[in-house]
């Protein structure tokens, strides 16, 4: 949890608000123009050559300056609107204008009339640095390891270790190391780091022992019995500064331009496994054609790309091998013949658990059971638009909730536990294959959303006719779930109103942040978490795409991405929030005034 | 019943042996060594050492050799000392090789990165101690970059071209590249040994922008495949959705380089730098790497200038040229090419294009119509949820699409160029038939369709309308689309099972194009004949170690007598047999086309890059033999002492 006030509220009331969206690219009167400068000291110097962008922030796009050597930019004939702007340069931390944290959205909106003028002075922070060499057990080099920057994140409702959301222009120089076995991340924002590396060497590589060697040297009259074979070497993830535990991952915390260089991160082998799996079914003959998914059971990182895939052979065996230590999920799924129609074949799967501890081989055995179907219909509620001709267009996909969260959270293993559903053009629907699990749907359809939220939505789900709200819906073993129904409304609701300091200023340099009530909802999943909004330089802010319900709303000073669903973070700042109820595509006018 | 019980338990353990055996056969041989570094000959530790059945001879026409079973190699990491120990190892002849990132892999007795490997004969029961795998530290270029105010440039991507012979000509072809870091430092590892040429790499890419404000609008409404299909029928490239505008036209740079408008419609950026060089390949530095060899200093400072407009008008289709890709080349000048588009444009709705920020010399604009190939991704509307790049829209056949092209010499100094034009030509078409000498009973269409003639132009770079593949149809007739005017080089393989036909030559015009250059210009050439034939010409022997040396290692190079002809007319590959001898010497070239050639046995720590360099220093020593058609003919040789 970071840095953050809360404040109490007053509410009053006001008019109706309209947003303005015209693209930027069309001609116009306004003049936005500036300086971007660094602190040295307590003096402000210019900062040359960097790229601002300013933009409406929907499709409408943005225009790019660079500044002169005095810092200086500027933005002639903009049409009048809410700019956001950007402020750019490799190697420095690209400032959200008006965000209290370099390098983090959102920032707040430069309101500038038809014929105005409006001049911001724009801060830049230089881009911290991590460097340093990554060695082996004999304090060579390892090259072309690629050191990936993780963060302590809100992941679901815990708080894991998880990819870094990385601004583009980090993410681009986060690359491998040379063959000194050097790296250097810089232009990174301040924060808390963690750094993992995946080294990998080919199957079946055995270690060389020194007593293999002396026993190999011996001169041919006079050899001894044989010394037991080197094991298998292997690699774990191995966090910074030497560890497969990520529990005992160290994290490396730079100020703003800070640099932390001369790091060394030490890797070493760790004896690895071939888990040898047969799948049979309920009969114990073995079954052909199953996907097996092996995922490491870590509950303290979201890890991308860490799922492995295997297709059992005719005889129901597969095989994984360089395995590391550690406790592991053996899954498996049946898949469709080549050619059959997804829900027509009923579905198989199979799990276990297993504790990997450096064995040369470890064997398990799966049996299948029948997967459960899910069945239901798509219902469309219009006020303005026309609902769909044809349903078939709509897309679903039912994702396990758990796996959704590591996705959000910038893992890639949502694609192992999710099951894509298809509409037919009545709006029915058959989900078949779903393993035991909790599951959260979503929707694609053809047509766009523009920033008012006009358009379709998935607003409300249903099991036999009553809302499930915001839970997931439960599949258990042997059990169809039977009578969803998906609600789509072309309307969505939101908060809008005036943000305003004790004076009746606006003030648009706090967040304000809309939560649901119901604790049960605040997590990344959740369909109602919704992020912070600035309000623009005229105080006017609009919370957008909250499904019906009640909400509290609160003004923050700082709030990081993921805070937004904290638990901690929100209870926090409940005894200064207010609560709002958004009916069912309304847009709620609620001003709100900072009290102190 | 004892008894019993005891067969059952034996013949189980019997099975699980089998198994066993069948994974990894057991022998009684033990082989040891150490894997060193070639230079510096210090042990590496932690090299991956691979113990397997040696390469399979490829025999000429025939399949690809397979490659052994994964079961059959065994695998061992070196220990602190660099070594290794392989154990159990049946008698037989087996290839060792290593690895380590920073190295070229090694293998026993490697001589030179990329060098021929010798196979390693072990007896039953056989301890071999002293099995040494070289492997080759490879070079690097180091050095730091720094912009017109002396900053550091962050981000500038700096790549290291190999020099490479190319139809007869040097010419540079990408290798391996590193962008700087926040000091301006940059660290090219993993290059092979060779020549190479250091560039500074900034391309720009300006696009209407009115182009760029209808394709969002079609990515937005989820429109964009229509729009992304015209791009790329078009040639041209993705288009960037956020860019600086000037005049109704938006820069953008590869690299993130900084861009900036000066006056009069100018525009600042940093160009392509050539190491030595600024901004010309001509007096560009070329540095030559061996093994480990770490050349420091390598440091750029970019210079910050303004380019002027170089624009004009696509025209010659029935319709408004929009959408097309328009690439500008810098022109060949002296002995070295740098073939590649320093800017991109996208012709607008009327078919006009703009380079913005284009610095003095000449080049050369181009475009081309010619068929898309690969799927193409559509990027799908923000706010559905759906991934970006899902659909998939199938570009129209490649019959459907006949090719033209256009280009224009521009030469730039310091006022805008505009009124460039470029007016599509249909590219010549090749069409001819397929014959097969010697054969007996004719081709099925199945058989003969498996054929191909590929048409190259000699000169690399972007490869769009440098090439095309026809096939025959059953009565064994082709026919190409069209080709951009150049000059090209030609093969053809049949491709057919259960017979081996080799190329006999390919006759356009009276010439044997794959055999040397042809020139195409703006007219067809419609009696092409591609004759296989079931005869092949062999040069054999034996290689004699120089003086008392006893070392026969070595690999043999057949290049035409004539050589200077060879190499004016493209240095096709057909005229030019290697291979390395076997440890007993003996050696077997396969020589394409009959005629007078000269043939060297040269030490195999020499790389055989055959270039003009390399002939003035080996033709001297080579001995010249004449092969007719179809003939098999023996000669010795003795191992070049020239270095």
């Amino acid at each position: 949890m970071k840095s953050h006030v809360a404040i109490a509220l007053v509410l009053t009331a006001g008019l109706a608000l309209h947003a303005q969206t015209r693209g930027p690219a069309a001609a116009g009167s306004a003049t936005l123009s500036g300086r971007v400068v660094r602190t040295e000291g307590s003096a402000k110097v210019p900062v040359a050559r960097v790229q601002v962008s300013v933009g409406l922030g929907d499709s409408s796009g943005n225009r790019i300056a660079v500044t002169d050597d005095q810092g200086r930019f500027e933005f002639a004939g903009l049409p009048a609107g809410g700019y956001l702007l950007t402020a750019s340069r490799l190697g420095w931390v690209t400032t959200y204008y008006g965000s209290p944290r370099p390098g983090r959205p959102p920032g707040i909106r430069v309101v500038v009339a038809d014929g105005a003028k409006a001049s911001v002075e724009v801060p830049i922070v230089p881009g911290s640095v991590i460097a340093g060499r990554i060695i082996d057990e004999n304090s060579q080099p390892m090259a072309r390891l690629f050191p990936r920057l993780l963060e302590q994140r809100l992941v679901g409702n815990r708080q894991m270790l998880a990819r870094m959301r990385l601004p583009y222009g980090i993410g681009y120089f986060e690359r491998q190391t040379n063959d000194l076995g050097e790296f250097r991340l810089f232009g990174l924002p301040p924060g808390a780091y963690h750094l993992v590396v995946d080294p990998s060497i080919g199957a079946n590589t055995r270690m060389t022992t020194q007593e293999e060697v002396r026993w190999a040297l011996q001169p041919p009259g006079a050899v001894g019995p044989a010394p037991p074979q080197g094991s298998i070497a292997g690699y774990a993830s191995m966090y910074f500064p030497g560890t497969p535990d990520p529990s005992l991952s160290r994290a490396i915390v730079v100020g703003p331009g800070e640099v932390r260089d001369g790091l060394t991160f030490r890797i070493g082998f760790v004896p690895v496994s071939r888990i040898e799996g047969t799948i049979q079914s309920t009969d114990g003959s073995p079954v052909a054609n199953v996907r097996v998914s092996l995922d490491a059971r870590i509950p303290q990182v979201a890890m991308e790309g860490a799922t492995r895939l295997a297709n059992a052979d005719a005889n129901g065996r597969f095989v994984f091998s360089s395995v590391a230590p550690g406790d592991y999920k053996v899954s498996a799924r049946s898949l469709p013949r080549p050619g059959a129609e997804i829900g027509t074949v009923p579905m198989l799967w199979a799990e276990t658990n297993l504790v990997v501890s450096g064995q040369d081989t470890l064997s398990t055995a799966l049996t299948l059971s029948p997967a459960s179907s899910m069945t239901g219909r798509v219902a469309f509620a219009a006020t303005s638009m026309t609902p769909p001709s044809d349903l078939s267009t709509v897309r679903l996909q039912f994702v396990a909730t758990d796996a959704q969260a590591g996705a959000i959270a910038g893992g890639g293993t949502m694609s192992a536990t999710s099951y894509n559903g298809t509409v037919a053009a009545d709006g029915t629907f058959r989900v078949a294959g779903l393993p035991p699990d909790r599951y959260n749907v979503s929707a694609t359809w053809p047509g766009i959303r523009n920033a008012d939220g006009a358009g379709w939505w998935l607003t409300s789900i249903s099991l036999g006719g009553k809302d499930i709200g915001d839970a997931p819906i439960e599949v258990r073993a042997n059990e169809e779930v039977t009578n969803v129904t998906l609600g789509f409304r072309d309307r969505i609701g939101a908060i809008e109103g005036l943000l305003a300091d004790a004076a009746g200023k606006p003030a648009p340099e706090y967040f304000v942040l809309a939560f649901p009530v119901e604790r049960v909802s605040w997590t990344t999943t959740s369909r109602r978490a919704v992020p912070a909004v600035h309000p623009g330089t005229d105080g006017r802010f609009r919370v957008n795409g909250l499904l019906a319900g009640q909400y509290y709303l609160a003004v923050v000073t700082a709030v990081e991405p993921d805070d937004a669903m904290d638990p901690a973070f929100l209870e926090a700042i409940l005894p200064n929030a207010v609560r709002v109820t958004v009916g069912e595509g309304q847009a709620v006018r609620q001003d709100l005034k900072i009290g102190r | 019943m004892r008894i019993g019980i005891s067969i059952v338990i034996g013949s189980l353990m019997l099975a699980a042996v089998s198994a066993e055996q069948q994974a990894a056969p057991a022998g009684t041989a033990v082989v040891t060594g150490r894997v060193i570094d070639a230079t510096s000959m210090q042990p590496i530790a932690g090299a991956v050492v691979s113990m397997g059945p040696p390469p399979a001879t490829p025999t000429p026409g025939g399949a690809p050799p397979s490659q052994p079973p994964a079961s059959a190699i065994k695998r061992a990491v070196t220990n602190g000392d660099g070594r290794f120990v392989f154990r159990d190892i049946p008698a037989g002849t087996y290839s060792i090789g290593a690895t380590r990132d920073g190295y070229s892999s090694g293998a026993f007795g490697r001589k030179r990165p990329g060098g021929p490997q010798r196979s390693l004969a072990v007896a039953d029961a056989a301890r071999l101690t002293d099995v040494t795998i070289p492997v080759f530290r490879l070079p690097t270029i180091t050095g730091v970059v720094r912009d017109d105010r002396g900053e550091p440039a962050v981000g500038v991507y700096v790549t290291a071209m190999r020099r490479a012979i190319t139809g007869g000509r040097a010419e540079l072809a990408f290798s391996s590249g590193e962008a700087t870091d926040d000091r301006g430092h940059y660290r090219i590892a993993f290059l092979e040994p060779g020549a190479y040429v250091v560039i500074a790499q900034t391309t720009s890419q300006t696009v209407p922008v009115t182009t760029v404000e209808r394709y969002r609008t079609a990515v937005a409404s989820g429109t964009a495949a229509q729009m992304a299909r015209a791009l790329r029928e078009g040639g041209a490239l993705q288009v960037a959705t956020e860019g600086l505008i000037i005049d109704g036209w938006q820069v953008t740079t590869s690299s993130r380089g900084t861009l900036m408008p000066g006056p009069n419609g100018t525009l600042y950026l940093s160009p392509l730098t050539f190491y030595g060089g600024a901004g010309s390949v001509a007096s560009a530095t070329v540095l030559t790497l061996g093994p480990g060899d770490d050349r420091q200093g390598i440091d750029f400072t970019l210079p910050f200038v303004a380019g002027v407009r170089v624009s004009g008008t696509v025209t010659g289709l029935d319709r408004p040229a929009a959408n097309y890709g328009v690439q500008l080349v810098p022109a060949a000048s002296g002995s070295l090419t740098f073939p590649f588009p320093i800017a991109y444009s996208v012709t607008d709705a009327s078919g006009g294009f703009a380079f913005l920020g284009v610095p003095p010399g000449a080049y050369t604009a181009r475009v081309s119509r010619v068929p898309p190939t690969g799927p193409l991704f559509i990027p799908s509307a923000p706010g559905t949820g759906a991934a970006a790049g899902r659909e998939v829209v199938t570009m129209p056949p490649a019959e459907s699409f006949p090719a033209m092209f256009a280009t224009a010499q521009v030469t730039v100094g310091s006022t805008h160029v505009d009124g460039v034009s470029l007016t599509f030509q249909p590219g010549a078409t090749l069409s001819g038939r397929f014959v097969f000498e010697g054969m007996t009973t004719p081709l099925t269409a199945a058989q003969l369709q498996r054929a191909v003639i590929s048409v190259r132009s000699i000169f690399g770079g972007d490869s769009r309308g440098s090439g095309v593949d026809a096939r025959p149809d059953e009565s064994g007739s082709f026919k190409t689309n069209g080709l951009s005017p150049g000059r090209y080089l030609m093969n053809a393989g049949a491709g057919i099972p259960g017979r081996q036909w080799f190329l006999s030559s390919i006759h356009v015009g009276g010439v044997d194009a794959s055999d040397q250059a042809v020139t195409i210009g703006t007219t067809d050439f419609t009696d092409v004949v591609v004759t296989f034939t079931d005869k092949s010409q062999m040069l054999t022997g034996s290689v004699r170690a120089a003086g008392t040396s006893t070392d026969v290692d070595a690999t043999v190079i057949a290049f035409p007598a004539d050589h200077k002809a060879w190499m004016a007319n493209g240095m096709t590959t057909r005229r030019l047999a290697i291979a390395p001898t076997s440890t007993a010497g003996a050696y077997q070239l396969r020589i394409g086309i009959p005629g007078d050639y000269l043939v060297v046995a040269v030490p195999s720590e020499i790389a055989p890059d055959v270039d003009p360099e390399f002939i003035a220093r080996f033709a001297g020593a080579a001995t010249r033999v004449t092969i007719a058609a179809g003939e098999t003919k023996s000669q010795a040789l003795t191992v070049s002492r020239v270095r």
